[in-house]
């Protein structure tokens, strides 16, 4: 039983710790709280799976998806920076009006993908080697978004997420790292989508309702992992050990968002293990959202229960 | 248009702050000022006088109603901040707003950097010498903390900081309080590399400050100009040689 709980939490943990990467983009390093990812994370699916039943080959599509994705935050973008509608409404109305648009782009509820070609069609058997490949390329995109981080982009966006108002004194216009930096995490939203549907095997409309709920509360799971890794680091190695780090080159690197994206993907892991134990433990179905709710509660507020919580530290959920 | 020979032109500038709610303020009214290239500036003037809104309308961060700003014979009234900062280095009053509290020391210094924000390649791991200098000037004990979030130091080291980052920029130095959170000491070293650093850059300064004595000291210096504000009345600035106008009226 313990076997195939991990094969069904680790399939799907890969996969949507790819939405949650995503969210780490917009939450962590824009200091952006966009709600507009249960539409994208449909979006996804729902482009992948129309391009699919038209017959164009899944490596086509999986483009078209990430750009319909980053179109997606960019209209929230838009709507926010350009009109003066506030970053959460933004958010929620593009979502909304989303759910029409995948309707559209579906033209059904519910489409199916049986027997029709994806990308993981030919390893439908072997379980093993499924999950290794969706291992694989989430670590593609984790390594891919660490290496962004130590750009001079990914450095303006997470300035911009830190201190608008200083990478403006810097000569920079931050509207256009807000239509990247969203954009991008959008774009990673409506690829995991694409990523799920096909795993599963199927496109509805109401699969993204909720995703953001669920990605944030692998993230919170993930970082309260990370900081009990790090205080048992710290517990183990004396301080000397830990010290002969400091003032080299690699102290130097963005280790707090590389923990970060860390933090997304062993919270992805450990929220579906959860997850399918507490189902197999008798929870219906149906409360799943409730459950899930109560665990971002939970978490946020005792996260934030330290002595001395400063205000922007608040801010940042 | 205006004369080409003046770094900072202000005209019959307004200000009004929260226009049409409740909260409605006047902050500035017809506000002129010709500040020539290579001048020094000491403004002062008690608290709400207006001085840090004349340096934002300058720097393009204050809702202007009406009047015009040229920089370098240039109208920038409808500019954003950020296309003016090409030729402003802006120390803000609150020692907050001029650095990424979550950025570490490193990540800050190289945000100044003058390269294109968009290069998909790696951000150096070292600082330029320039970098170097300026933090060794403000005598700042940074070598051990480079990896240190800007959150984690003190207010007048991250004061000190917003310093350094800003003067690597333009031509023009707008400096409001920017060593109010300072001791005694570190005050010393910050002014002196600052003005030092203004010299050889040939810039002009507006530099707000509620250290009279220090204003006196600086006023001194042949060519440099304080300027008091004050709120309330009709204003006429102290003139020199130089010829620099100033005209203030203020309401409240
Ligand atoms: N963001 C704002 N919103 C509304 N009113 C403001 C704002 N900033 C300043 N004011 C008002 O504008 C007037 C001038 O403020 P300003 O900050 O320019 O004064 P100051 O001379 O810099 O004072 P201090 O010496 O205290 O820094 C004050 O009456 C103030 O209440
Ligand atoms: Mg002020």
């Amino acid at each position: 039983m313990i076997i195939s709980l991990l094969d069904i939490s680790l399939q799907q943990c890969f996969l949507y710790s790819i939405a949650v990467y995503g969210v780490v983009v917009s939450f962590r390093m824009m200091n952006f709280p966009d709600l507009t990812v249960d539409g994208s994370f449909t979006l996804g699916g729902a482009v992948l799976s129309s391009m699919i039943t038209s017959n164009y080959p899944p490596l086509i599509a999986l483009p078209v998806v990430a750009a319909a994705g980053f179109a997606a935050g960019s209209a929230t973008v838009f709507l926010n920076r350009k009109l003066g509608i506030s970053k959460i409404l933004s958010g929620i109305l593009i979502m909304m009006v989303l759910y029409s648009i995948n309707l559209r782009i579906m033209g059904k509820a519910n489409i199916s993908l049986l027997r029709l070609t994806t990308l993981f069609s030919a390893y439908d058997t072997d379980d093993a080697l499924k999950v290794l490949i969706f291992c694989g390329i989430s670590v593609f995109f984790l390594i891919c978004l660490a290496y962004l981080s130590m750009t001079r982009l990914g450095l303006f966006i997470r300035a911009t997420g830190d201190n608008e108002f200083m990478v403006q004194t810097q000569g920079v216009n931050t509207d256009w790292l807000f239509y990247i930096g969203i954009g991008m995490a959008n774009a990673l939203v409506a690829l995991s989508g694409a990523f799920v549907v096909q795993n599963q095997g199927f496109a509805d409309v109401n699969m993204g309702i909720g995703l953001i709920i669920t990605a944030l509360a692998a993230l919170i799971i993930g970082e309260s992992f990370t900081a009990a890794l790090v205080s048992i680091k710290k517990f183990i190695f004396s301080k000397k050990t830990i010290d002969i780090f400091s003032n080299t080159k690699i102290s130097l690197l963005p280790w707090s968002t590389i923990s970060e994206l860390f933090s997304a993907l062993t919270g992805a892991f450990l929220y579906f293990l959860i997850i399918s134990i507490c189902l197999r433990l008798g929870l219906a179905p149906t409360d799943l959202k409730l459950a899930t709710g109560i665990l971002v509660i939970l978490g946020i507020s005792v996260r934030l229960r330290g002595p001395m919580v400063e205000t922007y530290v608040r801010g940042r959920l | 248009m205006s004369d080409s020979d003046s770094a900072i032109e202000v005209k019959n500038l307004k200000v009004v702050y929260n226009e049409g709610t409740p909260n409605e303020v006047v902050a500035l009214d017809d506000v002129c000022l010709n500040v020539p290239k290579g001048q020094i500036i000491i403004l002062t003037g008690g608290n709400g006088s207006g001085k840090s809104t004349l340096v934002k309308a300058i720097a393009g961060m204050a809702p202007v109603k009406s009047g015009k700003v040229f920089i370098h014979g240039k109208d920038v009234t409808g500019w954003p901040a950020y296309r003016r900062a090409k030729d402003i280095g802006f120390v803000h009053q609150d020692p907050m707003l001029g650095t990424c509290p979550n950025l570490t020391v490193h990540e800050n210094f190289q945000i100044s950097l003058e390269k294109p924000w968009w290069l998909p390649t790696p951000y150096p791991l070292t600082l330029t010498k320039g970098q170097l200098d300026s933090i060794d000037k403000i005598g700042l004990p940074l070598a051990e903390k480079k990896a240190t979030q800007l959150s984690m130091l003190s207010g007048g080291q991250r004061q000190s900081i917003a310093l350094c980052l800003a003067l690597r920029k333009g031509s023009i130095l707008l400096l409001d309080e920017f060593t109010s959170a300072l001791d005694e000491q570190t005050k010393k070293a910050v002014l002196l590399y600052a003005l030092s650093e203004a010299k050889t850059m040939k810039a002009t300064v507006i530099m707000i400050t509620h250290d009279l004595a220090m204003a006196k000291e600086l006023g001194k210096e042949s060519g440099n100009v304080v300027l008091t504000m004050v709120g309330g009345m009709f204003h006429q600035w102290k003139v020199t040689k130089r010829e620099i106008t100033g005209r203030l009226k203020l309401t409240n």
